[in-house]
């Protein structure tokens, strides 16, 4: 399974030289590429459908137990065959739909990525696999979206599908990782083994956070609004992408993980929940669309929600309806895309008011088109109306709110009937309208593959347990994680279920009667103005642009000095908060003696700090600042310091006379702030000299212990050798020290030595 | 007491090898002064030499050292071996660097700074004693002042350098002060002896909190974390690419691992069975880390949104970067030392790469503008896509090395029950998403009005990308070996 998945990667990545030495045909043999796997997928049928499950490991990180399992159980299969199923149809269809289109070679790259990716996530047993898989779909979904990227409506709807999938996948991983720390497995067979994980303390966040990931995948509200938008690809990559496949991603990871997490009221609640919300209100958007995807679109998201609903119903009927409903959409779903790909592509419209009495024109893409709309409506002996049937009958036997699950559940099927009439009948019959182009028969190549799909929706519908009864039975039972015996008959007799069948579809048909009123009703009601998570989207990225913008307005103005005092004032407020909450200032100590002389240089230095302040020319400011260093110094001499007031002198002298070269340099003083700043400057320089005093008070108030004194003072003789501890200690016992310090100076000394080359290759 | 010389010499080997080769650097220089090739070949050499003498060492360490200012142990190895590769792959970027191949006659002077700073990292990996860390500190700012500003094109140039060293001189002020009052509490300077001081006396935590303090401030400077970061996006913007890369990277390196052990030296009392480190209690690390990192991944991904200026974007990137690495240290487990330290590796690759792909674009283009990646994707389709692969993985998806990264420290995260600073990080990494995206829609998805001329990529050029490209995506896929190499470097010495 590795294999397949890699082959895939491989050929897209050869796609490239392939297009260069095959031209034309190489889209014609890549399309065999799913045909091929779609083949291989097959071989394994009898297997997967007496019940083995066939698994697969590679070693891939076995410090964290981690090894690249693939497993195939009925769902597995059923999802690899749709994917390459499809895929093989689309494939083709798109080798004439995109003839023309000169970045055809990026169309198959990004498309077998895709597949790759996306049969890597239906056959990962491995958490992490499954995850690394699913962000690339998220992925290659985006760059076929922005396909049409001259468009800037394209290149927004790709990034919205990849914000809201990319974010989804996000909290997706971080609920697979809770599930790794609740389970200690990253397999999920293994998890399967795993008891007690609903009452774990960290369940629900891992099935929120999970939920999230899939609920995005698949578009459930609130989510719903990135997949509409994404009818701006292709009408094969809507087709394949955004609603056969990568849709159904989120709803396979739903039931992929319903034997670990499901079970409880939660999920199966929120499931039941959200899935029935996501049919209804889809259903009631879907009523007022006039463009042919948009309208596909909907109808999709509303079957969707169906799916997941199914999952949280979770009885025995209703996952097998499920699995039933899901294989008969993937096949009428992407036909009807198809076809309305065709369409567009032979009349230059897909505004459905404009389409009319195609048939006699494109009579093959009629009947195919007619073929999948009667499976979509439910209509007998299609597939489809096996799935409508078993999801009714699981309704009514839920044992709890039948009528209010019913009633959902029925909106979603008549709005269902009524997109497949205004979509697949509506615009082959009737009287001729005039379109932008003059209509033809489609090539062969693009209605070939949907007659495939429509016929197999017919034929599974006659032979509904020959066809598919194996491989649904397994894939239900590794949905309810219990086994599943069942029969799929086509015909149950006239019972409540077909009577109500009936009234659907009779429904459907004035909903399409009438649906010029509907449409008014539907827009009227405001259903979709105030229910617009799309706005909240917009919202939300604008206002997230417009906080930044703020905050780096705010923060980095890219004046050092405005940098300076918010550093400052940052350590003030930390520190003084801590200071004036938590110290006992009674600790400090000040009845210290103060002598005279002590008191006239402490005025000397504040005058000569005012002065500094107050100077109107540099030089004044840095001479005054001088004298504060000067008056230290003293300070230092009368403590019995002499050598570090030595040092203090010689660095104030030279930092003054530096700075009298550099001001040299520099052009006139102007004075940058008005007085409101300098008086917040002085509050700030004032609060910052407090500070400073009482943490130094503070400090002087503790015993200092140095251990330091008494050992050099000790050692330097027996140990070193030498007389002059201060010697001693620099050449001997921090040697280090002062070879670093000789390294800075050395290195300060080649860095002058560049600038110094620097300017006088400026002179040259 | 006095040291044996065999063993000061093992102890600081890679350290000799760098200040040897600083030397020969110079000479080389002085002696062929106006080919400037054999000084970047002896700069290599050396590195590849420290690079060496670095693996062989890893399987002797563990010393424990009595009162030595440097210990020698893989921690400090592993930080050592990624200050060197990086430092490599600078010198290769440099070769290919329009701005430092501009100025001519200065490089020899270019490769005995970035030697420079090599040393001071080098020992800030490894020194136990705070006035060595202070010194390696001095060391590594002096050389990155006078290489932000190396280049004489542009004032924002010098404009970088100047803002670069006043801030410098602030922090390391800051970090000296914190230093004087540790030494004040407990009458050593030695980490080891703090830890024993500490352990054994009640000192007063107010003192001892706002000497912490100011020492995180110098070292948040280093690692640019908020609110210590203000300078990082001038000085990237500023310098030579080749010298923002370095200093994106190499310079983080050496600022985390001296946080990590200045934490984990310091204030550790014992380390549990299941790798949990237990503190001794003296100061409440973890709130303040990882306040501190929810800031700076918050303020550096939030300011990245909307800049023009490609170097200012990645600037900030890198600022949020910063942000989960040390959402890693705060975890204060072994566990998160290892997320630490894979983060770090993978970062290295992907950070370089991208800003190598800048330098490229901006060798042809002359500026580092977003408008000027337009179509970048068609006219140099393998820097393009090299771009497309970092830019993923610094968003930390797959199948690339930023998703293993991103996974390990999530793991850290939630391994400790830090639920909601993994959601914050998470929501963190989808605004990162949409600011990589836009560069990726510049590049593949604006409006190129016919197909544009490709522009020659040199040879030289595709085999450097690759040396990165292929990397992020093999650790994407397959990960053991990091991951071994990292959990075998997690051995530290405490006590």
């Amino acid at each position: 399974m590795l294999i397949a998945v890699l082959s895939g990667i491989i050929i897209a990545a050869l796609t490239p030289l392939i297009f260069r030495v095959m031209k034309e045909k190489a889209s014609l043999l890549l399309s065999l590429v799913p045909v091929f796997l779609f083949a291989w997928y097959l071989s394994y049928y009898n297997r997967v459908a007496n019940g083995e499950i066939i698994k697969e490991v590679s070693e891939w990180i076995p410090a964290m137990g981690i090894n690249l399992t693939f497993s195939m159980d009925g769902l597995s299969l059923l999802f690899a065959l749709i994917i390459t199923g499809i895929g093989s149809v689309v494939f083709f269809y798109a080798a004439a739909y995109l003839k023309h289109d000169k970045y055809i070679t990026r169309f198959y790259v990004y498309i077998l990525f895709f597949m790759a990716s996306m049969l890597g996530v239906v056959t990962s047993d491995n958490i992490f696999g499954l995850f690394v898989f699913w962000e690339l779909t998220s992925l290659s979904s985006y760059l076929l979206i922005g396909y049409y990227f001259d468009k800037e409506s394209s290149r927004k709807s790709a990034l919205q599908a990849l914000l809201v999938t990319g974010t989804g996948g996000l909290a997706l991983l971080a609920g697979l990782i809770l599930l790794y720390i609740i389970t200690g497995t990253t397999e999920i067979s293994e998890m399967l083994a795993v008891t007690g994980i609903s009452s774990h303390e960290l369940y629900t966040g891992a099935v929120i956070l999970v939920l999230i990931g899939a609920f995005t995948k698949s578009a459930q509200f609130p989510f719903h609004f990135w997949l509409p938008n994404a009818m701006a690809a292709p009408s094969p990559v809507s087709a394949y992408l955004h609603s056969a496949t990568m849709v159904k991603a989120g709803v396979f990871l739903l039931a992929r993980l319903n034997p670990v997490l499901g079970g409880t009221e939660f999920w199966q609640n929120t499931l039941l929940i959200f899935g029935g919300t996501t049919m209804v209100i889809a259903a009631f958007l879907a009523l007022k669309q006039t463009d042919l995807k948009k309208l596909l679109a909907y109808s999709t998201v509303s079957v969707l929600g169906t799916l997941t609903f199914m999952i949280g119903l979770g009885t025995e009927t209703a996952l097998k309806g499920m699995v039933i409903y899901l294989l008969a959409h993937s096949l009428f779903k992407a036909s009807l895309f198809l076809i309305a790909g065709s369409i567009d592509h032979e009349t230059g419209t897909r505004n459905v008011s404009q389409l009319s009495g195609l048939k006699s024109f494109m009579p093959f893409t009629a009947f195919v088109a007619i073929f999948a709309a009667l499976s979509k409506m439910g209509f007998f002996p299609f597939y489809g109306f096996i799935g409508k049937e078993t999801l009714y009958d699981a309704v009514l036997k839920s044992g709890s709110n039948e009528i209010l699950l019913f009633s959902a559940v029925f909106i979603g099927g008549a709005v269902s009937g009524f997109v497949a009439i205004t979509a697949g009948i509506k615009p082959f019959i009737g009287r001729t309208i005039e379109t932008p182009k003059s209509p033809h028969e489609a090539p062969l190549l693009m209605y070939a593959g949907p007659i495939v799909l429509a016929s197999a929706g017919f034929i599974f519908g006659l032979l509904p347990e020959s066809f598919t009864g194996n491989i649904v039975e397994k894939t239900a039972s590794a949905i309810a994680g219990t086994n599943i015996e069942y029969t799929i008959k086509l015909w149950h007799g006239f019972n409540l279920v077909f009577l109500l069948s009936v009234v659907t579809l009779v429904v459907a048909y004035l909903l399409y009667r009438f649906r010029t009123k509907f449409t008014n009703i539907s827009i009227a009601s405001g259903v979709g103005d105030f229910i617009k998570p799309s706005m909240l989207y917009d919202k939300s990225l604008s206002m997230m642009i417009s906080l930044a913008r703020g905050q780096t307005r705010l923060l980095q103005n890219g004046y050092m000095r405005y940098y300076i005092v918010l550093i400052v004032s940052t350590a003030l407020g930390l520190t003084g908060y801590v200071l004036f909450t938590s110290v006992d200032m009674s600790v400090i100590d000040i009845s210290f003696d103060i002598t005279f002389s002590e008191v006239v240089i402490l005025l000397v230095m504040i005058a000569a700090s005012i002065t500094a302040i107050k100077a109107k020319r540099r030089l004044s400011a840095i001479a005054s600042l001088g004298v504060v260093g000067y008056g230290v110094a003293i300070i230092f001499i009368m403590y019995g310091a002499p050598d570090l007031a030595l040092t203090q002198f010689s660095i104030e002298t030279l930092t003054v006379i530096l700075f009298v070269l550099a001001i040299y340099r520099l052009p006139k003083y102007l004075p940058f702030s008005n007085t409101t700043l300098r008086f917040r400057d002085f509050i700030i320089a004032a609060a910052s000299g407090v500070m400073m005093t009482m943490i130094v008070l503070l400090v002087t108030s503790e015993e200092m212990v140095s251990q330091l004194k008494s050992f050099f003072a000790e050692n330097s003789l027996p140990l070193a050798k030498g007389k002059n501890v201060v010697n001693v200690i620099l050449v001997d016992f921090r040697a280090l020290d002062t070879m670093g310090e000789i390294t800075v100076l050395a290195i300060a000394a080649i860095g002058v030595y560049a600038l110094i080359k620097l300017r006088m290759e400026g002179r040259k | 007491m006095i040291p044996n010389l065999s063993e000061i010499f093992s102890l600081t080997a890679p350290e000799i090898v760098i200040a040897v080769t600083l030397i020969l650097v110079v000479l080389v220089d002085l002696i062929w002064d106006k080919n400037k090739v054999p000084a970047m070949f002896t700069a290599a050499l050396g590195l590849i030499v420290a690079g060496v003498v670095i693996l062989n060492g890893m399987p002797e360490t563990g010393m424990i050292p009595n009162n030595y200012m440097v210990v020698s142990d893989k921690l400090g190895l592993y930080f050592k071996f990624i200050i060197v590769l990086t430092t490599l792959f600078i010198l290769l970027f440099t070769y290919d660097s329009k701005e430092i191949i501009e100025s001519h006659l200065r490089q020899g002077e270019y490769y005995a700074l970035v030697y420079g700073m090599v040393l001071g990292m080098f020992f800030l990996t490894s020194a136990v004693d705070l006035i060595l860390i202070y010194i390696a500190l001095e060391l590594l700012s002096l050389s990155s002042y006078v290489l932000a500003g190396f280049s004489d094109k542009e004032t924002r140039n010098s404009e970088a350098a100047v803002k670069y060293l006043i801030y410098g001189a602030i922090s390391s002020a800051f970090m000296l002060f914190g230093i004087s009052l540790i030494y004040g509490l407990t009458g050593t300077t030695n980490l080891y002896g703090v830890n024993e001081v500490l352990s054994t006396t009640v000192v007063n935590i107010y003192t001892l909190g706002f000497a912490v303090i100011l020492i995180i401030a110098g070292i948040g400077y280093k690692i640019s974390a908020v609110p210590f970061h203000f300078w990082t996006p001038d000085v990237y913007e500023g310098s030579p690419i080749t010298i923002t890369a370095y200093l994106s990277v190499a310079s983080k390196a050496a600022g985390f691992a001296l946080l990590i052990r200045f934490v984990s030296i310091t204030f550790i009392d014992h380390v549990k069975a299941d790798g949990e480190w237990i503190l001794n209690g003296a100061f409440d690390w973890q709130t303040i880390l990882i306040v501190l990192a929810l800031l700076t991944m918050t303020v550096g991904n939030l300011s990245a949104l909307w800049q023009k200026n490609i170097k200012r974007l990645l600037a900030y990137s890198s600022v949020a970067h910063a942000g989960y690495i040390l959402l890693g240290v705060a975890v204060l487990t072994n566990l998160g030392l290892v997320s630490v330290m894979i983060y770090f590796a993978v970062y290295m690759m992907m950070n370089l790469g991208a800003f190598y792909v800048v330098m490229l674009v901006a060798n042809k283009t002359g500026s580092e503008h977003i408008s000027q990646f337009d179509g970048i994707g068609y006219t140099m389709p393998y820097a393009g896509v090299a771009l497309t692969i970092f830019l993923v993985s610094l968003t930390g998806l797959p199948p690339t090395a930023g998703f293993i990264g991103k996974l390990y420290l999530f793991l850290a995260l939630l391994d400790s029950n830090m639920l909601m600073v993994a959601f914050i990080a998470l929501l963190n990494t989808v605004i990162s998403l949409y600011y990589y995206v836009r560069i990726l829609k510049h590049m593949y998805l604006k409006n190129v009005a016919e197909m544009p001329e490709k522009i020659e990529t040199r040879g030289y050029s595709t085999v450097v990308l690759s040396l990165l490209v292929v990397p992020v995506l093999f650790f994407g896929i397959y990960w053991t070996p990091l991951i071994d190499f990292a959990k075998y470097c997690v051995e530290f010495v405490i006590k």
